[in-house]
């Protein structure tokens, strides 16, 4: 028996030898996983005595499956080095991982099935990027799997006291006060239900509409949807149009504001957004009541929207982007509907301290944006129609062609109108959109990489696209001159660099 | 560390785009052109099976026209990788890593070290052939904001990882 003191980490080892059968039963499990079905039905066919195809070919495959886990179990080693975790494997593609010991979030001991009987157990790492990519170690025995586990976690607790000590000042642990922030009444509620996206609703009922006639088809076919449907289509058919059916409208706004009321009662009741020491906790809903928590660092992305019909109201739709991490199951988005601007500016100024507030430059986007996204967005759709009408003849193309480019430079124009860059001491604003003006603000310290990107055409005239990558989605800031695509860049880079905040 | 604040104007910050970038490995330019050849032979085989068997392929001009679209597109991708190599470039600063790449589409790639979570050496049996390797970097961010420099010496690219994890360290210490 090996003690635990003597294990040496850091010259590159193999697993266990016995991990091969733990390799060998996840490569031929995986075979068998794949191949069931066929391999249920070629069992099935078997007449009698002809078993033996079969059993040579399961034992071939188990034996290639063992020889090929023999040969990663070869080429599969790990060590630890200046603290880095540093595993290499593969059996013609070669990789080697170098995992810094400051960014392991979490380690976990598992064992499944096969570990057990073997007492044996898989190392699972995750860093912030990892649900990319998986990083394990399969196999280990206990002893080695848990130094390995105690020297991540010894050094990773080792740099947090290093940080606490530094930065105690002014850092006085506060008791659970809870400040209620934002709540929404009954008004609020009906406010809300009378302002919401009335098409989305009026689709989510013929959803519902259609699971419940698929179940009720099944008992009676009399019930079911595309009967429902061909029985409409047969009727218009015979029938020519009248404006009678214009009479449908109001019947069927009357019913999606009725259903989007009901939807906001049943999950605005009683929304309460209180300010925890830590975070955000939102609590709301009728019937299921719900919880959700928004640690202040893990914050990425702050987005508050307004429809045009919520416009008139003034009531913007909050929601709180997260960096999603595998330890707590937080939730990636949050949503808070119905704050009034005074409130969205109170969160901003919360979550986004106040000394942050000033702007340092505004940006805009080239009118040039006008040119191409006319060409691309509306007319070469409205081509497409007017050549169908050509074609065909039929009226509704050309109406089709000609609405769309009148709408469609109406919308192009309210987009490019709509466009905002800000850029200030330790944030970025973008605010665009068509009907529902969108706006997002992020720290420029939590961005985790940017790019610069040019089409021939952008080329041409000295245009740029940037591409903000951050833990909870990617922001893009279209068609800006080169000149200032550099400053910014080079700005957010030199933000992000010189930074020594956490960004979760 | 004493902590200071200087307002800087944007104008004179380093530029991240016009700097020295270094070109991939020569052999690069050989591998990824032989590497597309076998792609687009294993296309053109299911292509030209595809085409066979539902008898589109009946003709002699059929057929010749088919090579002809397929020579074309071979050669094609042939000057997009033979171009494509002189246009991709990385540089290592202080504080971040870059990458370029594109002929027609250009795109500028900035990864801050300090925003970095790991790194990987990957050689595929091809690369082994032409003795390169690719350094692929993993951030927080979305899947677009790794970056894969390909084409690399193996020596490099072991001696790049070390530059990376150093700074890694090095960040955590202060």
């Amino acid at each position: 028996m090996i003690r635990k003191n003597s294990i040496d980490l850091s010259v590159p080892a193999h697993q266990p030898l016995i991990s091969i059968l733990v390799i060998f039963w996840k490569s031929f499990g995986g075979i068998i996983k794949s191949f069931w079905p066929l391999l249920f039905i070629f069992f099935m066919n078997q007449k009698k005595g002809n078993n033996w195809l079969l059993i040579i070919g399961s034992v071939g495959l188990a034996l290639i499956s063992f020889f090929f886990g023999m040969l990663r179990y070869y080429n599969f080693l790990y060590h630890i080095s200046n603290n880095n975790l540093i595993i290499s494997s593969g059996l013609f593609t070669k990789v080697t991982k170098n995992i810094p010991f400051e960014r392991i979030q979490s380690i976990r001991l598992e064992q499944k099935f096969i570990h057990r009987l073997l007492n044996l157990y898989s190392v699972r790492i995750d860093t912030a990027g990892s649900s990319k990519e998986e990083i394990e170690i399969p196999a280990l025995d206990h002893a080695t799997a848990s130094k390995i586990k105690e020297q991540i976690s010894e050094h990773n607790r080792a740099a947090t006291k290093r940080k606490q000590a530094t930065s105690t000042s002014g850092h006085s642990v506060t008791p659970e006060e809870e400040e209620l922030v934002f709540k929404l009444d009954l008004t609020d509620i009906l406010k809300l239900g009378l302002t919401a996206n009335h098409v989305r609703n009026f689709f989510i009922i013929l959803g519902v509409l259609f699971g419940i006639s698929t179940q009720l088809g099944e008992i009676d076919s009399k019930y079911r949807f595309d009967r429902w449907i061909e029985y409409a289509i047969d009727n218009s058919k015979k029938m020519t149009f009248e404006w009678e059916y214009l009479l449908i409208i109001p019947f069927v706004v009357i019913i999606s504001t009725l259903v989007s009321i009901g939807i906001s009662l049943f999950t605005n009741f009683n929304l309460r957004v209180r300010k925890t020491p830590t975070g955000y906790r939102i609590n709301q809903g009728l019937i299921n009541r719900r919880e959700q928590f928004a640690p202040y660092k893990k914050i990425q992305i702050f987005r508050w929207a307004i429809s045009p019909l919520r416009h008139l109201l003034g009531l913007y739709n909050v929601s709180i982007k997260q960096a999603s991490s595998s330890e707590t199951s937080v939730k990636k988005s949050i949503r808070i509907p119905g704050a009034p601007l005074a409130d969205v500016n109170s969160f901003l100024n919360k979550v986004f301290s106040k000394a942050s507030g000033e702007a340092v430059k505004n940006y805009h986007v080239h009118h040039k944006l006008l040119y191409r996204y006319f060409l691309y967005f509306v007319t070469i759709p409205a081509f497409v129609f007017a050549v169908l009408f050509y074609f065909t003849q039929s009226g509704q193309f050309f109406l089709l062609a000609f609405l769309w480019l009148l709408i469609g430079t109406l919308c192009l124009a309210r987009y490019y109108n709509s466009w905002q860059i800000t850029i200030g001491k330790s944030y970025l604003q973008l605010g665009r959109g068509i009907l529902t003006m969108r706006r997002d603000r992020i720290f420029i310290h939590k961005l985790q990489g940017l790019k610069v990107t040019q089409t021939p055409y952008q080329l041409r005239h000295d245009l740029a696209n940037i591409i903000l990558h951050t833990a909870a989605g990617d922001l893009a800031i279209p068609y800006i001159q080169l000149s200032d695509a550099h400053e910014i860049a080079n700005y957010l880079l030199y933000k992000v660099e010189s930074s020594r905040k956490a960004w979760m | 560390m004493e902590f200071t604040n200087e307002e800087l104007v944007p104008a004179y910050l380093p530029d991240a785009i016009e700097v020295e970038y270094n070109k991939l490995a020569p052999s690069y330019k050989t591998y990824s052109m032989v590497s597309a050849s076998l792609g687009f032979a294993l296309f053109s085989l299911a292509a030209l099976f595809g085409l066979l068997f539902s008898g589109q392929l009946s003709g002699i001009f059929r057929m010749l026209s088919f090579i002809g679209v397929l020579f074309l597109l071979y050669m094609f991708r042939m000057f997009v990788k033979y171009y494509g190599y002189g246009k991709k470039g990385y540089a290592i600063r202080r504080h971040d890593v870059l990458y370029k790449s594109g002929i027609w589409w250009k795109r500028h790639v900035f990864i801050p070290k300090n925003r970095i979570q790991h790194v990987e050496i990957k050689k595929t049996p091809l690369e082994d052939v032409f003795g390169i390797s690719r350094l692929m970097i993993f951030t927080a961010g979305g899947s677009g904001s790794d970056l894969v420099i390909p084409g690399l010496l193996p020596e490099v690219a072991e001696r790049l990882k070390e530059n990376l994890m150093e700074k890694i360290a090095h960040d955590q210490e202060e």
